[in-house]
């Protein structure tokens, strides 16, 4: 166990060095010069050589692109971001600023994606073929259809045409009032989850169908345990080991909700920070943002193959 | 059949009759503005004697003061012209409603809310984002500024003293003061602040943008603390709209002393200005706070004790957080959509909803490149002018453009309206399309030209794709061909730029005064992206920069734009912009106020009438 995580810590390294690269070079590839649109916007049409010429230098574009790399993956690991070419502000700072509002938001989706969709999937495995199971099947394909940022459009008129009420505005931070925070919060988070629940729920319906015809699981009804003793404590956690792997991809997709819900609901996180960048060719953010959840994202894999130990003791790492 | 034209359509989207009013009445008053820039003086006869120079300048002085009673005698026909036009419109309700204002007049207090977007740069010299004027027009003031119809008013400086065609006088305002914030400390603002502040805007720094715009003056200079002394090197009519245009804000050398560019662009601390509001706070895309200058110089301004935007960048939220009362003008800074105004109206009433148009100087064009074929040939481009259906196209906009020729409406008396241009070939309807139709087929006969060989058409996705598409099916009404190639902003951006299409639809940029046509379509011009190239244009726009005479200046845009739409069609006009601010019904004392931006709408003359829950101070 030991030598497979320190094994799994040494490849860290490797694995985001490849992803820096491919992030550098994969921005690189996006269409379109951040200078031909500022030229564009500030010179309009009287820009010459020499206008260009000064831009890519401020930039530091002026330099070859490996040179570029090396400058970039040696700051960032020396704890310099840099800072955006739209708004000159400290990345870093940026980051420290905004980290924690997505982080809540992951917090407040995770809380409702687990219980909802592990709960909903028990449920319906448990009274298979019966109005509820049917119910429950009917409201997650529903929800896996829905685009949440449709979904959170909704959320916003609805209320507002029935009971003149919108969210409160602007945002407020955890700790100055927690109460208007969490009403702010809470909805985001829920329709970033709702989608992923759906999954969840669906696999861990199937997951909990397999399991709850194993020989086991009528020997148990057969010791006398109770159904719900049966259900919790020895089926659930024999079916745990898929839906570990899709808890683990919620990060992924939390933060891909964070990206629309965010904007959406103007919470001044993450995502939203995401797509203005995007929006402005501000590279220097774009690149650092997909270093940094890249690398949380391996990270969290790393804890999600570690759990699997805990679900199954046949499971042993070598 | 009903008179068709800009205003009735405006009429039609349910805007309110006091807005409707103050837009007609923008139409009229513009005249009276460039007047006032007309002061100028032909006679460059040497001086002799000193004797001649006091005949002369007696002379000039004379000229300035005929030219200056002129402007005033124009001033109050347009006036008077405007006021008899609204009067047939709307006379009773707007009467009614104007009483009522000037009974209960301005009133103090409350805090004003605004969507807003937060660009995080706040250097008016470097203004690429939209989202900067949330918090530098609040902050910062103009030497002179463009009221309602481009009409040049007085800010920190009076009026400027017009000494020849190329020295300006302006007199700085004695009772202008600068934040109390360190380094400024409220001290006295001076004509060395307003030189400076020019000045600055031409300095070399890559990331500012309107360093090409005073290259023609030779100098701001302050001749003592409170005169300013402006000289061009060359006679160029719009040099006092250019001082007094939105971006023009001035900026103070010590600020820039103490804190540097860098943190005059994005500090929020290091803004100090002399405007109606100064900065409190600022949590970056979430809100900014301001509060009111205590030594404000225009007196009883501003009315609001202080200003917080909030940035809302998502439609949804926006009409819902208007309707729910918790901002007071809905959408981001000024602008706005019918479609919005319609939903908060749906939600709120039609009384406690006010839309007022705000036309404005930016809009859709297609830019058509001249050294390209088949558009080398005008007849070519004369044929696509004629195939196109404008009201087909502005349909699209669900009220956010008109109809427009080569100069905005907005900029009277040169724009042309809806009505005049619906009189012309291209952009006439019904029978007399079909005419244009058959006109713009027997074009295309005459060149010769491959009807299924044109270049397809880059477009501005998506915002411009379902205007391509209009445009596609009209040439093919005419048998041309042409396919629709998709870019994404930075791509169109860098198309037009480097000159890089056939023929591109893209944003029509914004300006104040009729020398647009010179830095769209003068063979050395700025923006004219499509390398047009005709000596008889250029000769025309360069004698419109060298006169100061509105009437005289009117006949030459006129000639330019008569003859740019039948025989030189190098753009496909087809529209401008109209913005609606809408604002809940008691706010009171707004101005419209067009221009380049759309964003300097004169906020500080505004009042609560009652202060709604939420806005007290």
């Amino acid at each position: 166990m030991r030598n497979y995580i320190f094994r799994r810590l040494m490849l860290l390294p490797i694995t985001v060095i490849l992803l820096s690269i491919f992030v550098f070079g994969l921005i690189r590839l996006v269409p379109g010069s951040v200078i031909d649109a500022r030229l564009a916007a500030g010179f309009p049409g009287t820009a010459n050589a020499d206008d260009r010429a000064k831009l890519e230098a401020h930039f530091g574009l002026d330099k070859p692109v490996h040179v570029q790399y090396v400058t970039w993956i040696g700051q960032v690991f020396g704890g310099d971001f840099g800072t955006s070419w739209l708004t000159k502000e400290d990345i870093l700072d940026n980051f420290r600023r905004r980290m924690p509002v997505t982080v809540e938001l992951l917090v407040l989706t995770l809380l409702i994606y687990i219980p909802l969709g592990i709960g909903t999937g028990v449920w319906s495995a448990v009274r298979q073929n019966r109005t509820d199971d049917y119910s429950i099947r009917f409201v997650t394909i529903l929800f896996l259809a829905i685009p949440n940022f449709w979904l959170a459009t909704l959320v916003i008129v609805v209320p507002l045409v029935l009971w003149g009420y919108a969210p409160p505005v602007p945002y407020v931070q955890l700790w100055e009032e927690p109460g208007t925070n969490l009403i702010q919060m809470i909805v985001p988070a829920a329709i970033a989850a709702l989608a992923g629940a759906a999954v969840l729920g669906r696999v861990a319906r199937s997951e909990m169908l397999e399991v709850l015809r194993q020989d086991y699981v009528r020997t148990a009804y057969a010791k006398g345990l109770t159904g719900y003793v049966v259900v919790l404590r020895h089926a659930l956690r024999n079916a745990m080991i898929p839906l570990i792997t899709l808890i683990g991809l919620v990060f992924a997709n939390g933060v891909a909700g964070a990206v629309i819900v965010e904007q959406i609901f103007a919470i001044p996180g993450m995502g939203r920070y995401l797509v203005q960048s995007l929006l402005n060719n501000d590279l220097p953010v774009v690149q650092v943002w997909m270093l940094i959840f890249g690398a949380a994202f391996i990270m969290v894999n790393l804890l999600v193959d570690l759990s699997y130990g805990m679900f199954d003791p046949r499971i042993r790492f070598q | 059949m009903p008179e068709r034209n800009y205003w009735t359509r405006m009429g039609r989207g349910r805007m309110s009759r006091r807005g409707l009013l103050k837009a007609s009445a923008r139409a009229g008053v513009g005249a009276a503005g460039l007047a006032l820039v007309g002061c100028g003086d032909d006679d460059d006869d040497d001086a002799q004697s000193a004797a001649a120079e006091v005949q002369q300048q007696q002379q000039q002085d004379q000229q300035a003061a005929q030219v200056e009673q002129q402007a005033e005698q124009q001033a109050m026909q347009q006036e008077a012209q405007t006021q008899a036009a609204a009067e047939q419109q709307e006379q009773q309700q707007a009467a009614a409603q104007a009483q009522a204002q000037a009974a209960d007049g301005p009133k103090q207090g409350g805090t004003v809310r605004i969507s807003m977007s937060d660009g995080g740069i706040f250097d008016p010299a470097i203004a690429i984002h939209g989202g900067t004027y949330a918090g530098v027009h609040q902050i910062y003031d103009w030497v002179n500024y463009l009221d309602e119809g481009f009409v040049l008013t007085s800010a920190m400086a009076e009026l400027p003293e017009v000494i020849d065609e190329l020295n300006f006088v302006y007199t700085i305002k004695p009772n202008v003061y600068w934040h109390p914030k360190p380094p400024l400390d409220g001290r006295q603002f001076t004509a060395e602040d307003a030189a400076f502040g020019l000045e600055r805007f031409g300095f070399d720094n890559p990331e500012f943008v309107f360093k090409d715009r005073f290259s023609i003056v030779d100098k701001f200079e302050a001749t003592d603390k409170l005169t300013m002394h402006v000289q061009a090197g060359q006679v160029f009519s719009p040099i006092l709209t250019a001082i007094a245009e939105d971006n023009m804000l001035m900026v103070s050398r010590d600020a820039v002393d103490a804190f540097g560019d860098e943190r005059i662009s994005t500090d929020f601390e290091a803004q100090i200005g002399t405007g109606g509001m100064m900065g409190v706070s600022r949590e970056p895309e979430v809100e900014l706070v301001l509060a009111g200058h205590p030594n404000y110089y225009k007196e009883g301004q501003p009315c609001f004790d202080g200003y917080k935007g909030i940035a809302l960048p998502d439609a949804a939220l926006r009409v819902a957080a208007f309707v729910d009362g918790q901002i007071d003008f809905l959408d981001r800074q000024w602008t706005g959509s019918l479609v919005d105004l319609e939903a908060a109206r749906d939600e709120l009433g039609e009384d406690e909803v006010v839309g007022v148009p705000n036309p404005v100087t930016f809009g859709m064009a297609t830019h058509i490149h001249c050294e390209v074929e088949p558009y080398t040939d005008p007849r070519v481009r004369t044929a696509v002018h004629l195939a196109a259906d404008r009201e087909q196209l502005i349909a699209l906009s669900l009220g956010g453009l008109v109809i427009g020729g080569p100069i905005a409406v907005a900029i009277q008396p040169y724009g042309r309206t809806e009505d005049q241009l619906r009189q012309l070939p291209g952009y006439r309807s019904g029978d007399l399309r079909q005419e244009d139709l058959a006109e713009s087929r027997q074009l295309l006969d005459a060149a010769g030209v491959d009807l299924n060989g044109f270049p397809p058409l880059d477009i501005w996705a998506p915002s411009a794709t379902d205007y391509a598409v209009v445009l596609q099916q009209n040439l093919a009404e005419v048998g041309i061909n042409v396919g629709i190639n998709e870019l994404t902003t930075t791509d169109a951006l860098a198309a037009r730029q480097n000159r890089e299409f056939s023929m591109i639809m893209l944003g029509q940029q914004g300006a104040s005064d009729p020398d647009l046509l010179y830095n769209d379509l003068h063979t050395t011009g700025g923006q004219n992206y499509g390398n047009f190239s005709e000596p008889e244009f250029d000769a025309l726009v360069e004698k419109g920069r060298s006169v100061f005479e509105v009437e005289e200046r009117k006949a030459i845009y006129d000639e330019a734009q008569d003859r740019l739409l039948n025989e030189w069609n190098p753009r496909l006009y087809w529209s401008w912009s109209t913005v609606t601010v809408a604002m809940r019904s008691y706010l009171k004392g707004f101005r419209p106020t067009p221009g380049p931006t759309a964003s300097n709408a004169i906020l500080w003359g505004m009042w609560f009438d009652e202060i709604p829950e939420g806005a007290q101070s």
